[in-house]
């Protein structure tokens, strides 16, 4: 035992030597000063969010609603636990920089949505979902995001099932 | 009474014990102290866990996404640390069981890899620790670089702060195998984090994935 934590101490110290901190590239979970910069010079005033709205449900006989489109995800878990997936809204919302769009979603709570264009076409997006009654259901979500590659916020009680939001960057 | 706190040396012959490293007479001191003090339950089981976790990792070193397509990392969030009495129980010290549980294999080299990925968890967790936001906040996660799944991320999840359970999943992405999507799945049923509980971010790849509505 000794012997490995000596082992584990010198490796922590090389690997903090490694870790030290640098600019010399951009970072999908975080963004030195300069690609910051780099990236607002040409960054778009507004950048195209897509919010698809799904209820998920456990039904006989299962289906998926064609028009929610190749979505491979919807038959793999944790989505698998639903075998009904119904389109009830898709949306592209163009999100000013700086700025909040909100989505009224079916359950009555308010999905809002900013976006930031980062380094090397990603995208910073910051989502939240609030109660109509006050308070948050979900109170921040921040993602870093590539252009055409959804996330999804699920959970939500929605009749049988369950409301799925996926939203994409669509520049 | 209380007892006295464990000594040096007290520790030393735990986290041998755990090593599998005690003789006979080593043993039988060391299983009276599991079954007098209890912090040494403690030091045991912390002991074993990180054996436990180096072994499992020696053993599959290679992290990517599960063939099913399933998940590769999974965030906890609003969940209460666990107090001492919720911790897992070590059996009794006294059965054989035990000191089968307790028993740890003796391999040289597996013990000198297993050193080198041990410093590697701890450096990861000690980078972990200096970047993590100093509010304590309930419910709060930063997830840190090294908690996503790959370099190859298409979606890559920074922070999640809700008052209700929140799971993290990554996913294949649908445009490119190699990258991944996230889903954040919020359980409404679930009641709101307890004001001053702290989130406790585990987002170690190999950890099990529960479906929706299945008991955690």
């Amino acid at each position: 035992m000794k012997k490995l934590l000596v082992a584990a101490l010198g490796a922590a110290c090389a690997f903090g030597l490694v870790h030290a901190p640098s600019s010399t590239g951009p970072s999908l979970a975080g963004t030195s000063l300069g690609w910051v910069g780099e990236a607002r010079a040409d960054a778009p005033a507004a950048v195209n969010t897509e919010i698809m709205v799904m209820h998920a449900t456990q039904e006989a006989a299962g289906s998926i609603d064609p028009r929610i489109g190749n979505m491979p995800q919807l038959t793999k878990p944790p989505f698998s636990a639903y075998n009904a997936y119904k389109l009830l809204d898709k949306k592209v919302v163009a999100v000013e920089r700086g700025k909040t769009a909100a989505y009224a979603l079916p359950n009555g709570r308010t999905l809002q949505v900013s976006v930031e264009p980062q380094p090397n076409k990603l995208y910073k997006v910051s989502a939240s979902i609030s109660r109509p009654e006050g308070g948050a259901f979900l109170k921040l979500l921040e993602v870093t995001a590539a252009p055409n590659e959804p996330f999804f916020v699920a959970g939500q009680t929605y009749g049988k099932g369950s409301l799925v939001v996926a939203v994409t960057i669509r520049p | 009474m209380r007892k006295p706190a464990l000594t040096q040396e007290d520790l030393q012959l735990l986290m041998r014990l755990a090593d599998g490293e005690v003789s006979a007479d080593e043993e039988t001191r060391a299983v009276r102290m599991l079954a007098q003090h209890p912090d040494a339950h403690d030091v045991v089981l912390e002991t074993m866990t990180l054996g436990d976790w180096v072994r499992e990792t020696v053993e599959a070193p290679t992290l990517g996404f599960d063939i099913s397509g399933a998940v590769m990392a999974r965030l906890d969030i609003g969940e209460k640390l666990s107090p001492a009495a919720d911790r897992p129980t070590l059996p009794s010290p006294a059965t054989a069981e035990a000191r089968k549980v307790l028993a740890f294999p003796k391999s040289a080299p597996l013990r000198w890899g297993a050193a080198a990925v041990a410093a590697l968890a701890i450096a990861a967790g000690i980078a972990f620790v200096i970047e993590r936001p100093s509010s304590t906040t309930p419910a709060v996660a930063h997830l840190d670089p090294v908690a996503a799944p790959a370099d190859t991320v298409g979606v890559a999840v920074d922070h999640v702060e809700s008052p209700n359970g929140v799971s993290v999943f990554y996913l294949p992405a649908a445009l490119n195998a190699n990258a991944s999507s996230v889903v954040v799945w919020i359980d409404d049923d679930s009641p709101p984090a307890p004001s001053g509980t702290a989130a406790v971010p585990s987002a170690a790849p190999s950890q099990v994935l529960h479906a929706p509505g299945e008991k955690k």
